[in-house]
């Protein structure tokens, strides 16, 4: 598995700049109050130009809102109350392939799709506790109400 | 034979001991209430959210397609649990929604500069671009650049693919020297010939396709 992984690495470093750690999915951009980030290294307060990554967490306050772009232009922003994973994010900046899927487990989120959902919009998924939603080109909101808190 | 079924089923209400319980059992699609409205886009592109349920619920709670806009998917905990289709408003969407939106952060941008043929030095026209390209990332908070190389149709794949990325980092190296790289991230990649700006048949000398675009995010 390592071994895979520093291939991998050594495979991106000829074709691009490794500028940003591999497991880059996005840039926080905009904070405000309470926002945590979550991910296996523990609990991260959110701040504007920390990186996000596949597999992550954030959780937002009854007074916290977010705003995230992700690598392949997505804008995100999660309102107050809000549980967002970051469940699989791959995008390769040469071809645009890769794939997408945001859990919302509760709370708002506001969305306007990026180069992933143009190029394959097959690749790019929401979920919610009971729904799947496919999207092409678009800007949406959601919000979700139950007792699916984490 | 209707007489029985409904026998059978008042028993199984009666097992239960709860009307409700059963009715909501036989029904729901879902565990959480839930709202999905699309928003009119700004470049009028054609959009859509297509909106099913997640397997395992029953048949009756069909996939929804939402491709108006302020076209709304709407289910409470009570009644079906089934997606009701309705019109959203602007007011309803800036009322729910309004703090959200407003942490959306703002659209990339693009700067597209050329080169001379068989230079790294930026064109004058190009070099004129740098003030704009500076106020642009003062409005994007925790701005990044991504600086992304193309080439023109003269070629093969691989070799354009890495010569769009050398074209990519001699504008870093501009850039950096302009002191970009202090305030903000930057990022280089090539695109090769897949995104041509003049679109040309294979094997064809176009300066307009042979450019790097600076993009702000």
């Amino acid at each position: 598995m390592m071994r895979n992984c520093l291939l991998a690495l050594s495979m991106l470093a000829c074709v691009s700049t490794p500028a940003f750690a591999d497991d880059t999915a996005g840039t926080v951009k905009r904070v405000s109050g309470t926002v945590e980030i979550e991910r296996a290294a523990g609990r991260l307060k959110a701040e504007p130009g920390m990186s996000v990554q596949v597999a992550d967490k954030v959780r937002t306050g009854a007074d916290g809102a977010i705003g995230i772009t992700l690598e392949d232009e997505t804008l995100l922003s999660a309102g107050p109350n809000t549980v967002l994973d970051l469940e699989r994010f791959r995008f390769n900046q040469t071809d645009h392939s890769g794939a997408m899927r945001i859990n919302i487990r509760r709370g708002k989120l506001a969305v306007n799709t990026g180069k992933l959902a143009k190029a394959s919009p097959e690749s790019v998924e929401f979920h919610t506790p009971d729904s799947i939603l496919g999207v092409r080109g678009t800007e949406f909101v959601l919000d979700v109400e139950g007792k699916n808190a984490d | 034979m209707w007489k029985g079924k409904m026998r059978i089923e008042l028993r199984a209400v009666r097992a239960f001991g709860s009307t409700a319980l059963v009715a909501l059992i036989l029904s729901a699609c879902s565990t959480s209430a839930e709202r999905i409205i699309l928003l009119p886009n700004e470049d009028q592109r054609a959009t859509a959210i297509v909106v099913r349920p997640k397997a395992g619920f029953r048949s009756h709670c069909k996939e929804l397609v939402l491709d108006r806009p302020y076209a709304a998917a709407a289910r409470s905990l009570l009644g079906s649990g089934a997606f009701v289709q309705r019109t959203a408003t602007a007011t309803e969407v800036a009322e729910t929604f309004g703090q959200t939106l407003a942490h959306l952060p703002p659209r990339p941008v693009s700067f597209t500069f050329y080169f001379p043929t068989g230079s790294v030095e930026l064109t004058e026209e190009s070099r004129a671009l740098l003030p704009s390209l500076r106020q642009e990332v003062a409005r994007h908070p925790a701005a990044e650049i991504l600086i992304v190389g193309h080439t023109d149709t003269v070629g093969n794949t691989t070799d354009n693919d890495r010569l769009s990325l050398e074209r990519a980092r001699a504008l870093y190296d501009i850039l950096e020297a302009e002191g970009f790289s202090e305030i903000v991230r930057m990022e280089t990649a090539g695109r090769g010939e897949r995104e041509l700006l003049e679109p040309t048949p294979d094997e064809t000398d176009e300066p307009r396709n042979r450019r790097v675009v600076v993009r702000v995010r």
